[in-house]
């Protein structure tokens, strides 16, 4: 408890310190007249990492630039007041951001990244100085210190003994698997029975009903953008992604041009090198008593709960696993953005390079267990604008990456763990970048389906996980996974010795819904159903069973559409459901009936259809939105059509570009008309 | 001439537009469509069938998996109005292409269907109150769907889509 504090002071100051930084930014420029070249200026660079910044050229300059740099050395172009300053600055080196993959270069020229190049330069020198005299030049767009964007969500761990594991499923009835500690994992199957009678049967992610029609696909790759994995775990290494160019290249070569060298399970961005995971294992206190950690196996942990080897007789069951026939497990790639305690975490460079190297190396979804903490002055259209590279890059890049089945990138990002702290402002909103509009947002609850303490809630959460709660039901009561063993030491000096270990957070509930995710695009290629991202995640958001019952009630409403089930996720990827209408009557549809299990906290907007169906239809207005979140319709003449439902997904309000709110998105129906239906509900 | 190749153009028209629907070609069905299948009154309704249109749509339209057994016994597979499949059974009688039946609960029927069949692929298509529906032949239901399939609910209170006139549509 008193480490939970800690921490969260810790994510206060740095909460404070991200809004001051925002502040210091207007007070440089206010009351002064913005010149054109400071406009190029697009954050501040208090935190920002010295010596380095980021310049994106515009198109016709960077092409010059790259002709003058292959003959003239790293700090030479053909741009002469590019070169005074380079000079002046005493530039180690300018280089693109993002190397060339010559099987990607096409792609990345249309959509500019080739344009962005980091300058490395004596760290003495200001960063704004430096900046400034940058902005000057004509050929430079623009420029952004290279910051911190993000930090981890770390898990909230209470120190002391570890809780022993329990092998054998004896207390859960018809295991699927032959995994010894599944019968630990509450939150794929919680038959409430556990930890000290808190355990609500029910509260988990109904992964069993699923595995019935699906286990996972070897072809689909997600990228745990994260801390490094350990590639090397017994319970991991079968659903690795392997880069076979590299793994069976020359060491020290970039076999397979890719602009990375040795990549064989993924990169370490931070580093610019090998996966690592066990970087300052030893947790540090500060002279205030704030608590910084390094590496704690947090993608090892995220990883485990997404795709640990299903049925292979070790350790635990992973959601999108396999079950062991022909390794059909997806596959992780390890996308490392935190490597220690490293002051280059999570900047806008390293995670801009994961997000394109996942798309690159064909991975269409992403698991973000990270962000940066809530704050009054982050909206989209503020992550849009400060956060340029990034934003390119996820937003943009990311989005494109493409898969036979899924057309468009899906990120999934941890809502964060700052609830107390939410609490006690009221101020009620989830980190960036999952708060924006086109990524997905995991809240978290424990073994009793109540909002986890820490999890934040409000502006842009979009779903809910199993992500464990200490405070309701002890130590088991969190989430088990996979764990780097032996290498993590915490600030009482308790070693963390174990493969497998609990872990609880948005952290963890994050993974649930990026296995739920990989599992219904298994099933989609199982079925050859193809669809575009928009569909994909619109289907997810309503695979979800009742939250908000079980909800504090301050909580009710905020914690997204509801509980992730697996199970209908499925069923929601195989079809439209059909919406029944009686001929000639005015009928009023609950909508809500037809989507999760009748409770999805969802608003509705609007239930369009086309003009040509209303007419088929015999409708002589169009569906009328009731009060009582329903719409009414009435049709003279029997048929049936598509019709497209738009919904809300978080929230009563739809969020803009200058405030956060729920998620737009529409989910398909077949409305129906008949003059009469089987009273059971028969087709015929 | 002229005038005799217009008059016997539009005879030709005409004669196409009045061809009976049993037997030759179909009209035009209100999704725009026009199918051209030839529809007979012959054939065999024993089989397996997999509904693939519904009022001239592919589409907007629920999963169904029927079969209708030797014995006057049938096995229905729907995907409707629920994410899940759901198992109904019971019993049908044929005759004179009028298809009707009723549920091992003892409801009956929503409609009853003239039938008419197609071949090459062979088909079924099942007209009641101008609701047309199409079935083509399978060799078998998805075992995992026989496999997962659940009873169906039994609903007491007012249903998802309730009608002023009518209290349950199911």
């Amino acid at each position: 408890m008193y480490r939970f504090i800690k921490l969260s002071c810790a994510l206060v100051v740095a909460a404070l310190a991200f809004v001051q930084c925002t502040k210091d930014l207007d007070e440089v420029y206010v009351g002064e007249s913005q010149s054109a070249s400071a406009a190029k200026i697009i954050n501040s660079s208090r935190s920002a990492v010295l010596g380095t910044l980021l310049v994106e050229f515009e198109e016709g300059a960077a092409l010059a630039f790259e002709s003058g740099t292959r003959s003239a050395g790293v700090t030479r172009s053909n741009i002469e007041p590019l070169n005074d300053v380079l000079l002046d600055i005493d530039a180690i080196s300018i280089e693109r951001v993002f190397p060339v993959d010559v099987r990607n270069e096409e792609a990345t020229r249309r959509a500019g990244l080739h344009c962005w190049y980091i300058v490395h330069f004596d760290k003495n020198i200001s960063l704004d100085k430096v900046a400034k005299a940058l902005a000057e030049i004509g050929e430079i767009k623009t420029i952004e210190f290279d910051r911190q964007i993000a930090t981890l969500n770390h898990p909230c761990r209470e120190g002391g003994e570890q809780a022993p594991l329990q092998s054998g499923d004896t207390r859960l009835s018809s295991p699927m698997f032959n995994d010894p500690l599944a019968g630990n994992q509450w939150d794929f199957h919680n038959e409430g029975k556990l930890y000290n009678d808190k355990g609500v049967a029910g509260m988990d992610i109904n992964v069993r009903e699923a595995w019935k029609y699906t286990t996972g696909d070897p072809s689909i790759i997600v990228a745990v953008i994260d801390q490094g994995v350990d590639y090397t775990h017994e319970d991991l290494k079968a659903n690795m992604w392997v880069n076979v160019a590299e793994r069976d290249g020359q060491p020290g070569v970039d076999d397979d041009k890719n602009g990375y060298v040795d990549d064989i399970h993924g990169y370490n961005f931070v580093d610019d090198g090998p996966i690592s995971w066990d970087k300052d294992v030893v947790a540090e206190k500060d002279v205030q008593g704030n608590v910084s950690y390094g590496d704690i196996g947090h993608g090892t942990h995220i990883a485990g709960t997404i795709a640990a080897v299903n049925n292979n007789g070790i350790g635990i069951c992973g959601i999108a696993g396999g079950d062991k026939s022909e390794g059909n497990g997806v596959k992780i790639m390890s996308t490392q953005i935190f490597s220690g305690r490293s002051p280059k975490n999570a900047t806008s460079s390293v995670v801009a390079k994961a997000f394109k190297y996942a798309a690159d190396n064909g991975a269409v979804l992403s698991n973000n267990s990270w962000g940066s903490p809530p704050s009054p002055d982050q909206n989209d259209a503020w992550f849009k604008d400060v956060k340029s590279l990034e934003y390119k890059a996820i937003c943009e890049y990311f989005k494109s990456s493409r898969d036979e089945n899924l057309t468009g990138g899906v990120a999934i990002f941890a809502a964060g763990n700052n609830g107390d702290f939410l609490e006690k402002n009221g101020f009620e909103q989830v980190d960036y970048p999952g708060a924006y509009t086109d990524f997905v947002s995991v809240t978290s609850f424990g073994i009793d389906g109540d909002k986890a303490s820490y999890s934040n809630f409000g502006g842009g959460a979009n779903i809910a996980a199993p992500g464990g709660n200490i405070m309701r039901g002890g130590t088991t009561a969190q989430i088990l996974s996979t764990m780097t063993p032996n290498l993590y030491v915490d600030e009482k000096g308790v070693i963390r010795d174990s493969k497998y270990d609990w872990e609880q957070g948005t952290s963890m509930a994050c993974p649930h819904v990026t296995g739920v995710a990989a599992l219904g695009l298994a099933y989609a290629k199982k079925i050859g159903k193809k669809l575009t991202a928009d569909e994909f995640i619109s289907k997810l958001l309503v695979s979800v069973n009742d939250q908000d019952s079980y909800l504090s009630e301050k909580y009710r409403g905020k914690m997204g559409t509801g509980r992730i089930d697996a199970f209908k996720f499925l069923m929601n990827i195989e079809g439209i459901t059909c919406i029944p209408v009686t001929r000639g009557a005015r009928c009023i549809i609950d909508v809500n009936k037809y989507m999760g299990d009748g409770n999805t906290n969802i608003k509705l907007l609007k239930l369009n259809i086309s003009s040509a169906d209303m007419k088929s239809l015999g409708m002589s207005s169009e569906p009328q939105y009731l009060e009582s979140n329903a719409f009414s319709v009435r049709c003279k003449n029997t048929g049936s059509a598509i019709v497209t439902v738009e919904m809300i997904a978080g929230g009563n309000t739809q969020g803009t570009a200058n405030s956060v709110g729920g998620k737009v998105f529409t989910k398909k129906f077949a409305l129906v008309v008949r003059d009469n239906f089987a009273s059971n509900g028969g087709w015929l | 001439m002229k005038l005799t190749k217009i008059f016997l153009a539009i005879l030709a028209i005409f004669a196409i537009s009045c061809v009976s629907e049993s037997g030759t070609t179909e009209v035009p069905n209100g999704g725009g469509s026009t199918d051209t299948t030839k529809w007979e009154e012959e054939g065999s309704i024993v089989g397996v069938w997999e509904l693939i249109k519904l009022n001239g749509s592919t589409k907007a339209k629920p999963r169904i998996y029927m079969s209708l057994n030797e014995d006057g016994s049938f096995d229905l597979y729907q995907q409707a109005d629920k994410i899940y499949w759901v198992y109904y059974s019971g019993r049908f009688s044929f005759e004179n292409n009028l298809l009707k039946g009723s549920y091992s609960d003892g409801v009956e029927w929503s409609s009853e269907y003239t039938v008419s069949f197609a071949t090459e692929p062979t088909r079924i298509r099942l007209v009641s109150n101008k609701e047309k529906s199409i079935y083509t032949a399978v060799d078998e239901i998805p075992q995992w769907i026989v496999d997962e399939a659940r009873q169906p609910e039994v609903e007491t209170t007012i249903s998802a889509t309730r009608s002023v006139a009518v209290e349950r549509f199911l």
